[in-house]
């Protein structure tokens, strides 16, 4: 019972009653509810699921944006032990066609009993072949209220599944993780062992259905009782200065987010509008969920400090949904640790400090609870500090695997340990990741991290940032697996000849760098490049797609085109009886 | 309409999501390639210039091409 999350809340509540959830819309507006309110809203909203037919053990899908409701629901679910699992609601712009099918797939794969969300997505989207649905006004409207949490205290067991979460990335073939009330509340207990003892007021925009906001923002502050701040994840995209003006305006301590947030703020904000900000409270912003990349840090760090932000603040972070969430931390007060290994080496699997090379960041120590083990490839025995190998996690936060799907939970757990499929090693006792190993190129028996060389690549001019994907291929005829780079290209079709073939040279000679030579350099128009729904690219499916000629590659198309005009004059000039050549064969 | 058109096609451009003027048949996803991060950075300019919210009241809103964008921007302003 310790470790399940209602009686672990509810002391939390008993505590702080008055502590607050803050809610920010679009206007920087704030709307806020004390722990107490929200803790009888949710009994409210218990009693309903109760007289919908809720029963222990069942999956309920929560469709809902970042709101009152989402939390009421979430913490009902708890009350009366079903399942929650989160799900993305669409958006004003979400291309519909594609958000349901995927979500009816995943509603299914769940085999959830009821879908709660806003009503007009009921209008709009027919549920009834995966599950029945309620609209959540009629939660609000429920008045009754008798439901005692206190009863069925004795009923809580860790053991319990205290929701799913569907992994990142996986949209065409989803797989929801089964996180026990065990598991959960153990990482939120980790969590707090390396962070700071002062008051916790936090800001967040992470999206709910995602482990990094659900888990590492609304449910670390909620146990631990702390203040949260949340914000849209669209309201965050379109206006980004809301989130710094949040932890400004309430003096947050803590804040959480993946590298390109950093990115978006920098790059977004003008200077006029960071007048009257302070980013002096914060003591770190977490910093996860993808690679880290050295420059995106320093322009934020080169932006915010003159309005207060510590050296320190940012904090790497590493985690995933199958680990609840976090596995490593690295020191929250110190500043971030960025070492250069030698290339050569790194590559061949030894991590070897030098002046030049690969530049990256610690993500630090496994946190309470939890190991981190290298692993080699192929022997699979543990490696010594300082080795590349896999990474694998194990630790009282693991889940034991996927919901309904032995065949997938075989595949990444084993006996407990979790195969995260990343690369990395340990050095001075913190994690390093160099990439994922599916998405990692091996060419003449040497490992690259696609990651790398394609940072290399943003900086060319006309590259659409972050649009470039570098992968290999097996090349029949050379017998070898061959390094192929896509690149979208900013107003690609406005630019001649001559200047598509500089920009492939410098790509050429960008590649060279890292020690290798690209084979194929494709340059792509905007947004040809197959993406997940969070927006990474797929690197494989890219190749995929390519060498099966159903990558629009941008010259093949403006060869098409140009053929057809030669065609076309050609028909023209004929009908004239002129020949200029076209077409003409050569004499051998 | 006309007038609309031309602003969208200005930020458009200015964000560099494309390089000339786009047509009223144009598909935001699919011809022009915008992603939601994009989509989420013109809606913004969008509802700043005209102090509206496009903010989805019915699904079937949901605009799909250039042309349905103007037609909701349109009806927003009133």
């Amino acid at each position: 019972m310790k470790n399940s999350f209602i009686p672990k809340f509810y002391q939390t509540v008993s505590r702080c009653p008055e502590q607050e959830i803050v809610f920010m819309n679009k206007k920087g507006e704030y709307q806020t509810y004390s722990y107490q309110d929200i803790w009888n809203r949710s009994l409210k909203y218990a009693q309903f699921l109760v007289e919908n037919n809720i029963k222990p053990g069942d999956v309920v899908s929560i469709m809902l944006q970042t709101s009152i409701e989402y939390l009421s629901l979430f913490i009902a679910c708890q009350q009366v032990r079903a399942i929650p699992v989160s799900l993305y609601p669409p958006s004003s712009f979400t291309d519909l066609d594609g958000w349901e099918k995927n979500t009816i797939r995943m509603i299914k794969s769940v085999d959830a009993k009821v879908v709660i969300t806003e009503n007009k997505i009921l209008k709009f989207i027919d549920f009834s072949s995966a599950c029945s649905s309620i609209d959540i006004d009629k939660f609000e409207k429920f008045n009754e209220s008798v439901f005692k949490v206190d009863t069925l205290f004795k009923n809580f067991s860790e053991e319990d599944l205290c929701f799913l979460q569907f992994s990142s990335g996986t949209t065409g073939n989803p797989k929801a993780v089964m996180v026990s009330q065990f598991n959960a509340m153990k990482n939120v207990d980790s969590i707090d062992s390396s962070l700071s003892e002062n008051e916790l007021i936090g800001v967040s925009w992470l999206p709910l259905y995602h482990d990094m906001g659900l888990v590492g923002s609304l449910l670390y502050t909620i146990i631990k009782g702390g203040k949260l701040i949340l914000i849209k994840p669209n309201d965050f995209i379109m206006k980004p200065y809301l989130w710094l003006k949040a932890i400004s305006d309430h003096k947050a301590t803590a804040t959480v987010a993946p590298n390109f947030a950093f990115g978006l703020v920098c790059k977004r904000m003008k200077h006029k509008s960071l007048e009257g900000l302070d980013l002096s409270s914060l003591e770190y912003a977490l910093c996860g969920a993808e690679m880290i990349h050295q420059e995106t840090i320093d322009k934020f760090y080169k932006k915010f400090e003159p309005i207060g932000l510590k050296k320190s603040a940012v904090t790497p972070v590493y985690g995933m949904a199958e680990s609840t969430l976090a596995v490593t931390f690295s020191n929250f007060k110190e500043e971030i640790i960025w070492k250069t290994f030698n290339r050569d080496f790194l590559s061949s699997g030894t991590a070897m400090e030098s002046s030049r090379g690969i530049t990256l960041c610690s993500l630090g120590e496994p946190l309470k609870e939890m190991n981190v083990d290298i692993r080699d490839e192929e022997s699979s025995l543990s490696l010594p500090e300082g080795k590349v190998g896999r990474i694998f996690v194990s630790g009282s936060s693991v889940v034991s695997g996927y919901y309904k799907d032995p065949v997938k939970t075989n595949e990444n757990f084993h006996s407990g340990v979790l195969d995260t499929g990343d690369r990395g090693f340990l050095y001075q006792g913190n994690l390093y990741i160099c990439g994922r190993d599916k998405d990692i190129i091996i060419s003449r028996g040497r490992n690259y991290y696609p990651e790398k060389i394609e940072e290399r690549i943003f900086q060319i001019e006309n590259i659409r940032e972050g649009k470039v994907v570098a992968s290999s291929y097996w090349d029949d005829i050379n017998g070898a697996e061959e390094i192929v780079i896509f690149a979208e290209i900013k107003n690609i079709k406005s630019l001649d000849e001559e200047s598509l073939n500089n920009i492939k040279s410098l790509i050429f000679s960008e590649v060279s760098v890292e020690g290798i030579r690209a084979k194929e350099v494709v340059l792509v128009d905007k947004g040809v490049l197959p993406r997940t729904s969070s927006g990474k690219l797929k690197r494989r499916e890219t190749v995929k797609l390519w060498r099966s000629g159903r990558l629009i590659n941008f010259e093949d198309d403006f060869k098409v085109r140009l053929n057809l005009v030669k065609r076309y004059l050609k028909i023209k000039l004929d009908s004239m009886n002129l020949n200029l050549g076209f077409n003409k064969k050569r004499a051998s | 309409m006309e007038a609309l058109h031309d602003f969208l096609n200005q930020i458009l451009i200015k964000h560099e999501y494309v390089s000339s003027a786009v047509t009223l048949e144009a598909k935001l996803k699919e011809d022009l390639g915008l992603d939601s991060l994009a989509i989420l950075t013109i809606a913004d300019e969008i509802e700043e210039e005209f102090d509206i919210s496009l903010e989805a009241e019915d699904l079937s809103e949901v605009p799909k091409t250039v042309s349905d964008l103007l037609n909701l921007i349109q009806k927003r302003k009133g």
